[in-house]
């Protein structure tokens, strides 16, 4: 997985350098609904910068947050807040239509993403008011997604963009009790966490030429 | 007349004999005749059950009555030693001989069986080479002389240690109530294994769960059996740990006890709660049939919590010192006589053992050839009269047990008891336990007071503190056990409120254990932790009493559910 990452890169960084494409910025806010069933939808923002490397296709570099509830299962993370910080980069195909006002989209790629999870608060105050912390940490994991939308272009330099992403990927997490008196440790790994979603979102791009 | 005797001389001297044998009689009948009470007899000249090395004196005893005075004293001398009757049979345990391999063993149970019944007898249970059965009492040294048998002796019986929940404030329990479970698998499984939980269905819903699961293990499948002692201990373990799923277990003797704890193992409980506290079952080492089945449950990670026993006042232990040579031991100076008191109405009991067991198998103790008697006597007044006598006899494979118990005191008194050798050829250490005395016996030694299976390295040893200032009980057992090791591992509250037992409160080492096991149970039920895990925690986290670190008194000291 990491080897796919460090491809896309490379051929990312190939292809701005033949390239003498236009440079286009994102702005991006929707929602995520993550499709572990225990973390809830969640509002997404985020911002991305791409260059035309042909008319047909571009390569895009973007980054989305989203921070979910989780409602805490017994195979999964506990109850608490996940923070999602995925890093991405994606191969776009593109069709410009009616000289370029409308450009519908599909993107695939690879990216990684940043997590940090937090315990419900209320939780650890009452396992620490009997001795006890608790501590739950979700690994930064590399993830694919694809993804499809439409820019409405608004005149030369700004677009309307409607865009869909999937995310497929997997983290695995790691949870330690310690009894502080005795400091008696218990801690166990929970594997290939399903951390995917599909993220909804409305943006604006700039154009510059 | 004088002439007449002049006349048949012969049939004078006759008639006379006749006389005399008619006169005689009633004396030697009274003679014979076993001391239900007070038989005013010295206990040399009172010696029944020698002779049968391979049955308890006691059931010698009963079979003597039973050919000398008739069924109808037999059934009263059995009521007063609280032995079990149905009719004519008497109920026993049935010891086969171990055969090298458990085939041949059970093959030998098997058999042993199938002559039970043709003797009259009536088979209840069965577990390795143990068989509970009744059998008629004329029929009891044939069983005992058949070669298949090693031993037929009265079923052991424990006895509850108990002596009340403030403890769940003390304990800091009551600050768990607003943790939420972390990555706990399941709720906590805790059996309250006891005798009975009379009056448990009423406390369903209140002072129990709304739902328990219950099983008999008793012949009669009584779960209430008369006795609410295992209801206290259900409801204090409730308070504790009140998510936890409750199996509430009951059994009368150990053939039974023995099937419970197979059957408590397979049903993946996590937690047993034990108050109950047995004589003479095992060396204080923590070996024995008892302590076996501890090991057993925790080798599949069950936490027992065991009460240390309430004994640290009715028990004494020293060496056979008898330095004027008459066969008797002597407590203190020419003293032979441990005194203690008890009250009116209540079946008392006492039980002496020495070190002189033998090596423990895995399913019995190679025995002992030293012979010691014990014996029991009333105060009159002015006088110690003779009451009652054990004398096993030990001549090679028996255990160095003997017990004397039954409902002998109708009025509160002053008793003793005597220890005799009769035949012993090296030096041994006696241990003596008295039951159901209301106040501290003569000569009482604390240390190594606690009683079985507290002595079980597995087990979880509870002995008993105030719950309002945190002082050791003066009745909580102390350690540590015949091989040395420290008991108990912790003390917990007692005194505290229970519904069961209302206002005069829930005393006890009894009261104690629970406290521990809801605790074990709380955490359990609440965390991920093993349950060995759990024990380590509990260890850590007490309050230490006493001497600083464990010690023979409190263990560990006070259980503490608080961030220390």
């Amino acid at each position: 997985m990491k080897r796919a990452a460090l491809s896309a890169i490379l051929l990312l960084i190939i292809a701005l350098g033949s390239s003498q494409a236009a440079i286009h910025i994102h702005i991006l806010g929707g929602y995520a609904l993550p499709t572990e069933k225990n973390y809830a939808q969640a509002f997404a923002y985020g911002a991305g910068l791409s260059f035309d490397l042909h008319k047909y296709f571009a390569i895009e570099l973007s980054g989305i947050r989203y921070e979910s509830s989780v409602a805490g299962s017994e195979d999964g993370l506990s109850k608490g807040t996940l923070a999602v910080l995925p890093f991405e980069v994606s191969l776009k195909g593109q069709l410009p239509l009616s000289g370029g006002r409308f450009t519908p989209y599909f993107a695939v790629g690879a990216g990684y993403s940043i997590y940090q999870f937090s315990l419900d608060p209320q939780i650890v105050a009452n396992w620490e008011k009997v001795g006890f912390r608790i501590t739950e940490k979700l690994d930064n994991a590399i993830g694919f997604h694809i993804g499809a939308g439409l820019e409405v272009a608004l005149n030369r330099s700004l677009a309307l963009v409607f865009d869909a992403k999937y995310r497929f990927a997997e983290g695995n997490a790691a949870w330690t009790m310690t009894e502080l008196a005795g400091n008696e440790e218990i801690s166990g790994d929970l594997e290939k966490l399903d951390q995917g979603s599909i993220v909804l979102g409305i943006g604006l791009k700039f154009s510059l030429r | 007349m004088k002439r007449a005797m002049k006349q048949n001389p012969t049939g004078w001297i006759v008639f006379f004999c006749l006389l005399l044998v008619i006169l005689l009689m009633p004396t030697r009948a009274i003679v014979e005749r076993p001391p239900l009470r007070f038989s005013g007899l010295s206990p040399a000249e009172n010696a029944p059950g020698q002779g049968l090395p391979k049955m308890e004196s006691a059931l010698v005893r009963l079979k003597e009555i039973f050919y000398s005075s008739g069924p109808a004293r037999a059934k009263e001398f059995a009521g007063l030693r609280k032995m079990d009757m149905v009719e004519d049979s008497v109920r026993v345990v049935t010891v086969t001989n171990i055969m090298p391999n458990q085939l041949q063993t059970r093959m030998v149970v098997s058999a042993m069986k199938q002559k039970i019944e043709a003797l009259g007898g009536k088979i209840e249970l069965a577990y390795h080479q143990l068989i509970q059965n009744y059998v008629p009492i004329e029929a009891l040294e044939t069983l005992a002389g058949d070669p298949l048998v090693k031993y037929v002796r009265l079923p052991l019986k424990p006895v509850p240690l108990e002596v009340v929940s403030e403890g769940v404030s003390k304990t800091g329990a009551s600050q768990w109530k607003d943790i939420v479970p972390y990555r706990a698998q399941t709720d906590a499984k805790i059996c309250i294994l006891d005798l009975g939980f009379k009056g448990y269905t009423n406390l369903l819903g209140s002072e129990l769960p709304a739902t328990v699961e219950t099983r008999s293990f008793r012949a009669d499948q009584d779960i209430f059996a008369d006795e609410v002692h295992g209801t206290a201990n259900a409801e204090i373990v409730h308070d504790m740990a009140p998510n936890a799923k409750l199996w509430l277990v009951n059994f009368e003797t150990d053939v039974e006890h023995h099937s419970a704890v197979d059957w408590i193992i397979r049903q993946k409980i996590q937690v047993i709660s034990y108050s109950l506290g047995w004589f003479n079952v095992g060396a204080g080492d923590g070996t024995g049939p008892i302590c076996d089945d501890v090991e057993a449950a925790a080798s599949h990670d069950i936490i027992w919590a065991t009460s240390a026993g309430n004994g640290a006042e009715d028990h004494w232990e020293g060496n056979f010192n008898d330095p004027d040579g008459d066969g008797w031991h002597n407590f203190s100076g020419t003293d032979r006589y441990l005194e203690f008191h008890a009250p009116a109405n209540m079946p008392i009991a006492v039980f002496l053992n020495w070190n002189d067991w033998g090596t423990w198998n895995g399913y019995d103790y190679s025995g002992s050839n030293q012979d010691f008697d014990l014996y029991l006597y009333f105060w009159s007044g002015s006088s110690w009269d003779f009451v009652d006598k054990s004398s096993n006899q030990q001549n090679g494979d028996q255990w160095p047990v003997e017990e004397i118990g039954g409902w002998y005191s109708k009025t509160a008194g002053k008793w003793a008891v005597s220890i005799r050798k009769t035949s012993a050829a090296k030096p041994v250490r006696l241990e003596l336990f008295t039951y159901n005395n209301d106040e501290a016996i003569e000569y009482f030694i604390s240390s190594g007071s606690i009683t079985v299976p507290a002595d079980a390295a597995s087990a979880l040893t509870v002995g008993a503190t105030s719950w309002v200032d945190d002082s050791l009980h003066y009745y909580s057992s102390w350690g540590p056990t015949h091989d040395g090791r420290i008991k108990p591992d912790l003390v917990a509250p007692s005194g505290v409120s229970t519904s069961t037992y209302g206002q005069r409160g829930f005393w006890g080492t009894s009261a104690s254990a629970p406290h521990v096991a809801g605790a074990c149970a709380l955490i359990k039920g609440n965390s991920p932790y093993s349950m060995s895990q759990v024990r380590k925690i509990l260890e850590k986290r007490a309050i230490d009493l006493g001497e600083p670190g464990k010690d023979n008194k409190s263990g560990y000291g006070r259980l503490n559910l608080k961030q220390k």
